[in-house]
This record gives C-alpha cells, sequence and structure tokens, in this order.
C-alpha cells in the first residue's frame, strides 16, 4: 500500500514538472529572430564540405551569399546557374569576397564531398560544394523550401528535377531576394548590387 | 508568238522546279560541349540546325564515340522547378533554325569515355530522317562559358 502511494506522488511530481516545462517553454528556447512573428527561412544547418569536413552555416555569416541546389550528374541546368553566378560575381566587380556561392547537392546517393569539389572547381571562382547525408540533405531542402525529386533515365540512370531558382541572403543570414532561371541578367545584377551594397 | 511564250513559261518553271532540292537542305553549325570534371560521367552538347530547304526534317538521334550515349533531352521550367526530359525526336521544320542551347533542348551525353577538356574536339553524328547523318565536331568550352562567341 505504501508502495502504491509513493508511486501516486511519483505521478504527481512529474505532471508538475511538465506543466512547468510547458509553461516556460517559449522562454527556454527563443528564436534568433524574436521580432519576427515567422519562423526563419534558411539556416542553421551542418553539411559536409568538399574536403570531407563538417560544414556549419555560421561560416556564411558576415558576408551576403547565393545558394543554389543541383547535383554533379546535371549537365545543363546546374553548371549553366554556376557559370551565371560566377559571371554576374564579376560584373558585380567586388570580388569574389562580395557574397559566397554555395551549392548544395539534392543527390547525396551519388556526390561524394570529393565529387562536390570537382565540379565547383570548374567555374574558375571560389565555389562552395556541400553534400551530406541523405537526413541532412532533407533537413536543409526544407529550411530552404527545396523541391527535388528522382526521375529514371534511359539505362537505368537518373536525373532529378529540382528548385533550380538561386535564393540571395543578406550579411545577417535573411532571406533577401531571389534569381529565377530564366531571368534576366540585367535585374539578377541589380538585386546583387542591393545585396552587396 | 502566245504558244512560244507559253512554252518559255513551261520551260522556266521546269528548270526552276528542278533546281529546288527534293530533300530538306540542313546545315549544322556553332556546335560545343561544357568542360566537365574529372569523374563525371555526364556532359552536354549544344548547336545550332539550319534548313533552308522547304521541306521540314527530324533530328532523330546522335552518335558520339566519346560517350556510351547521347540522348535529345529538353530542360523546361515549372515555377521554378526545372525537370530535364528525354525527346523522341526533334522536328526541324522547313525554313527554320533550331537552336539547342542551355536551360533548353540539348544533347545529353552519357558514360563519358574522358573528362570534357577546353580546347577538345568531340565528333558528334546527328541522323536526320530525310537529310541522313551529318557529321560535326563539337568545341569543347570552358564550363564557365555561355556559347561559343557569334
Amino acid at each position: 500500500m505504501p508502495r502504491v502511494r509513493i508511486m501516486l506522488w511519483v505521478g504527481v511530481g512529474l505532471a508538475a514538472l511538465l506543466a512547468v516545462g510547458i509553461a516556460l517553454r517559449p522562454n527556454a528556447a527563443p528564436d534568433t529572430a524574436t521580432s519576427s512573428p515567422m519562423p526563419a527561412f534558411g539556416g542553421p544547418f551542418t553539411l559536409t564540405a568538399s574536403d570531407g569536413q563538417p560544414f556549419s552555416s555560421a561560416k556564411l555569416s558576415g558576408a551576403p551569399y547565393a545558394i543554389f541546389f543541383g547535383f554533379t550528374h546535371c549537365p545543363d541546368v546546374c553548371p549553366t546557374t554556376l557559370a551565371r553566378l560566377a559571371r554576374l560575381r564579376k560584373a558585380l566587380g567586388k570580388g569574389d569576397e562580395a557574397f559566397a556561392i554555395v551549392f548544395v547537392s539534392v543527390d547525396p546517393e551519388r556526390d561524394t564531398p570529393a565529387d562536390m569539389g570537382r565540379y565547383t572547381g570548374l567555374f574558375g571562382t571560389p565555389v562552395i560544394g556541400l553534400t551530406g547525408t541523405p537526413a541532412a540533405i532533407d533537413g536543409v531542402k526544407k529550411q530552404y523550401g527545396i523541391y527535388s525529386k528522382k526521375v529514371a533515365q534511359p539505362g537505368g540512370d537518373y536525373a532529378v528535377d529540382h528548385t533550380a531558382t538561386v535564393l540571395l541572403f543578406d550579411r545577417a543570414g535573411h532571406f533577401a531576394a531571389t534569381i529565377a532561371t530564366d531571368e534576366g541578367d540585367a535585374p539578377a545584377l541589380d538585386k546583387l548590387k542591393a545585396l552587396t551594397a | 508568238m502566245r504558244r512560244l511564250a507559253i512554252l518559255f513559261c513551261a520551260l522556266l518553271l521546269a528548270a526552276c522546279h528542278s533546281a529546288a532540292p527534293p530533300a530538306a537542305s540542313i546545315d549544322v553549325r556553332d556546335a560545343w560541349a561544357r568542360e566537365t570534371a574529372p569523374g563525371q560521367t555526364s556532359g552536354t552538347a549544344y548547336l545550332t540546325i539550319v534548313n533552308s530547304g522547304s521541306n521540314g526534317d527530324k533530328l532523330l538521334s546522335v552518335t558520339t564515340p566519346s560517350a556510351q550515349m547521347a540522348m535529345l533531352h529538353s530542360s523546361s521550367n515549372t515555377s521554378g522547378v526545372m525537370a530535364m526530359r528525354m525527346m523522341s525526336n526533334l522536328p526541324i521544320p522547313g525554313t527554320q533554325t533550331v537552336t539547342l542551347a542551355p536551360l533548353g533542348t540539348h544533347i545529353m551525353l552519357t558514360g563519358l569515355t574522358g573528362p570534357l577538356h577546353p580546347g577538345d574536339r568531340i565528333p558528334l553524328t546527328l541522323h536526320f530522317a530525310h537529310a541522313g547523318a551529318r557529321q560535326v565536331d563539337a568545341a569543347v568550352l570552358a564550363a564557365g562559358s555561355s556559347g561559343p562567341a557569334r
């Protein structure tokens, strides 16, 4: 009989703790953007850099960045977009430090860190190539609102349909603008000027 | 005199008719491919097809010794999502120019026999329904390039 009473009191104690926890929760985990009622769009994340080391999104803070999702077996849209970003950064005339170009794989099963390094190394300008575990990539895709889907190709291969819009983030890490695939270079350059002003 | 004029006109018509080629006149130009990284197994080639004839033609397939497979592909944009799909053929209407270019119709090369380096030339054979086989060398341009200088 005393054992039952002890168990009941333990139950009451746990319930009280839970109630206190729920009451304190909004203050216990404050959002980084406390002024905004909306959840933050974008990071924080940890993926894998082309040297195989963990890459924290904290490394992107302090400078604007342009982030684009794709895959290294993508021979048309991805190199065209990366080549364009490299060209626009050159046209901006503020050097490679003006904004970072980040390329994240939506095909982590095939894209190794080394693959990302070789691919991003093609454009004659620094490009941060990131891959990771499928779970980590899924998480980052959600954070950035990226859709992707594997599509079978003849010969047993596959391609990946994916959001190809470039997302621009400012120095504070806040979402600033997009560059659409079919957008002209002139408005894209205007956005980059504003981003790096 | 009148009979002679009719005969002249008939001859003229016959001459014009025999001068016009019965098949489509296909010219392939500005072929280029994008540089690839070591280990990268797929690449793309782009080119321009000019049909100066009045009859339509169709590009049925492309072959190359530089890759296991060359496929006609189209990239399409649906609300920001880019998708790549194989095309069974590419119509080349009469008197039209069809350009294969980045973010649109392209020749996808899979199973590259080696990396494509700037300055390389890769042979492509285009198989047309009427014009038959046409060979062209695609110049490999730097990955950062947006196409050949015109």
